[in-house]
């Protein structure tokens, strides 16, 4: 057998920064099956895939593909791996190939989704939110680590991804270890929003019960909600939403009933 | 007030056409990589989502180069707390404040509106970029057709533009509104303002504190199940009772994933001996 072929180091930075436009061409039929592509483009360039082979090539990638931004990039490094064993050993099929593929992007895209939406962009948009308010610039700076979470969080794994090739997802699987991952990253996720629930929801009612002519006389509702549990308002409130959500309702038109019931409630006084 | 609208439109996302865009076309056209390009490349694509993701950074820039900074400041914070929580998740899209961030930020510089009566346009500016979020979705479709038939050529330099320019195009959704809103739209808005009934203003401006469970509902719909409620009862009542803030609430939550994940395996272990 002649030289085994390798994909050139600098194919691989790249297909590592193709990788940036993974979104691109985010769309309703596919997804992001067109970032999955370019990010094959100088693999299979490296590889010297022409004619008919390339033309299979960009056929297997241009298919449905979505998955977490960050995270996935692992998946495209896999991807890399796999494409180089396939340009050395024919017998490794698409559907081998693809399989991967659709196995893998459920997983990683519920890791990214707990860990960076759920928990990590919370966190560090709370505080520079808070810092921005108090007029302070370093709110800005802070927001900024949102950007290096993203150039550290795709090169990673990316390059894990390549070197690891699919050995690395066996040896996560049998250890569990993603299992395990995406239920911590759930469990920390789940407690920093209902620490934000509570602190960052305001609703509040001045509304007074048994009210008489009396001067100061009643009881206020508030009083009585914060007697038996505080925050039962921004608490209600979140169920209701979550309900709504539940019941297949579109978030704009969940905003939309919000925004009603806020200018409603607020002219009668209520809130 | 075009010069405006050419700042304006520089801070929400113009400067990527210089920055990332050439570069990225240049190397394909060249077809030569290099590890300064990627990282480059790389390191703009942090920016663009760091200003993507964080409406504070929009917002203040936008204050910055209008000469306030302190309204750009305040009103991203504002923004932010709103939408915390609200991401793109699957294939569903929420509405999107990052050009309301900026439009907001320019009406109340260029136009000295009352802050609070120009927080309420925010909802309907992030619903109107939401729409032109969906409608480059659907153009879209049509690109990975086209990008079908190039593949059926063998087109590799094609592909390459063609993805690398629908990312472009991503900016241009927001770097074309606010051009034209900063350059056609900031006094009629003003005006719309001025003639918006009191109940209505102060309606829209408590949305603020309200908007929060959006995202936090919507998060929860992806994360939640029977397994995991109880921790957030266990945030809520820390928040509730405690007053603790998100950054001790996270070091909360690590322990006790820690925890709970240990004693589960162990328990499963256990199990399958």
């Amino acid at each position: 057998m002649a030289d085994k072929k390798k994909i050139d180091e600098l194919a691989l930075y790249g297909a590592f920064w193709r990788n940036n436009n993974f979104a691109g061409n985010y769309n309703f039929e596919r997804l992001m099956a067109l970032g999955m592509t370019q990010v094959m483009i100088p693999i299979f360039r490296s590889l010297g895939y022409t004619g008919e082979k390339l033309k299979d090539g960009y056929k297997r990638h241009l298919v449905f593909y979505n998955t977490h931004p960050y995270f996935g990039s692992l998946i495209m490094g896999v991807m890399a791996a796999m494409e180089e064993a396939k340009a050395n050993d024919d017998s490794i099929t698409t559907e081998v190939i693809n399989d991967f593929k659709v196995a893998m992007m459920g997983p990683f895209a519920g890791v990214g989704d707990s860990f960076f939406w759920g928990t990590i962009h919370p966190i560090i948009l709370a505080i520079a939110a808070n810092l921005a308010i108090g007029g302070s610039f370093l709110g800005v700076v802070v927001a900024f680590l949102i950007g290096a979470l993203a150039v550290v969080g795709t090169y990673y794994p990316f390059f894990w991804g390549y070197k690891g090739g699919t050995g690395i997802v066996e040896q996560i699987r049998s250890s569990q270890l993603l299992d395990k991952f995406v239920l911590g990253a759930k469990v920390v996720a789940m407690t920093v929003s209902g620490v934000m629930v509570a602190s960052l929801i305001n609703i509040s009612t001045p509304v007074v019960l048994f009210k008489t002519e009396a001067e100061g006389s009643g009881v206020a509702l508030q009083g009585i909600l914060d007697a038996i549990l505080p925050k039962a308002l921004p608490l209600g409130l979140l169920f209701l939403v979550y309900f709504l959500l539940k019941k297949k309702l579109s978030p704009i038109l969940v905003m939309l009933v919000l925004m009603a019931l806020t200018v409603g409630l607020k002219a009668l006084g209520w809130i | 007030m075009w010069k405006e609208a050419f700042l304006v439109a520089l801070v929400a996302g113009g400067w990527s056409l210089f920055l990332k865009t050439i570069p990225e076309i240049i190397v394909i056209l060249s077809k030569k990589e290099s590890k300064f390009a990627a990282w480059w490349i790389t390191i703009m694509r942090g920016i663009a989502d760091a200003a993507t993701y964080a409406y504070i950074i929009p917002a203040a820039i936008t204050g910055l180069v209008l000469g306030d900074l302190k309204t750009g400041l305040y009103v991203g914070g504002t923004i932010q707390l709103m939408f915390l929580g609200v991401f793109i998740v699957g294939a569903s899209i929420p509405p999107s404040p990052f050009l309301a961030a900026i439009l907001t930020t320019a009406l109340i510089i260029l136009t000295k509106a009352n802050i609070g009566e120009a927080l309420a346009l925010v909802v309907p500016i992030s619903i109107a970029s939401q729409l032109l979020t969906l409608a480059f979705m659907s153009l879209n479709v049509f690109f990975v057709h086209w990008a079908d038939r190039m593949a059926e050529k063998e087109n590799s330099v094609g592909l390459d533009l063609l993805n690398t320019l629908c990312s472009t195009g991503w900016h241009l959704v927001n770097i074309v509104p606010a051009f034209l809103g900063v350059g056609l739209g900031v006094e009629a808005a003003a005006k719309l303002l001025s003639i918006i009934p009191d109940w209505l203003s102060n309606g829209l401006g408590a949305t603020g504190g309200i908007l929060p469970a959006l995202g936090f509902g919507m998060l929860l719909l992806i994360i939640a199940s029977a397994e995991v409620w109880p921790f957030f009862f266990i945030g809520f009542l820390a928040a509730a009772y405690l007053n603790i803030n998100a950054l001790a609430g996270a070091i909360f939550g690590v322990c006790m994933a820690l925890i709970y994940v240990r004693l589960k395996s162990a328990g499963a272990d256990k199990a399958a001996k």
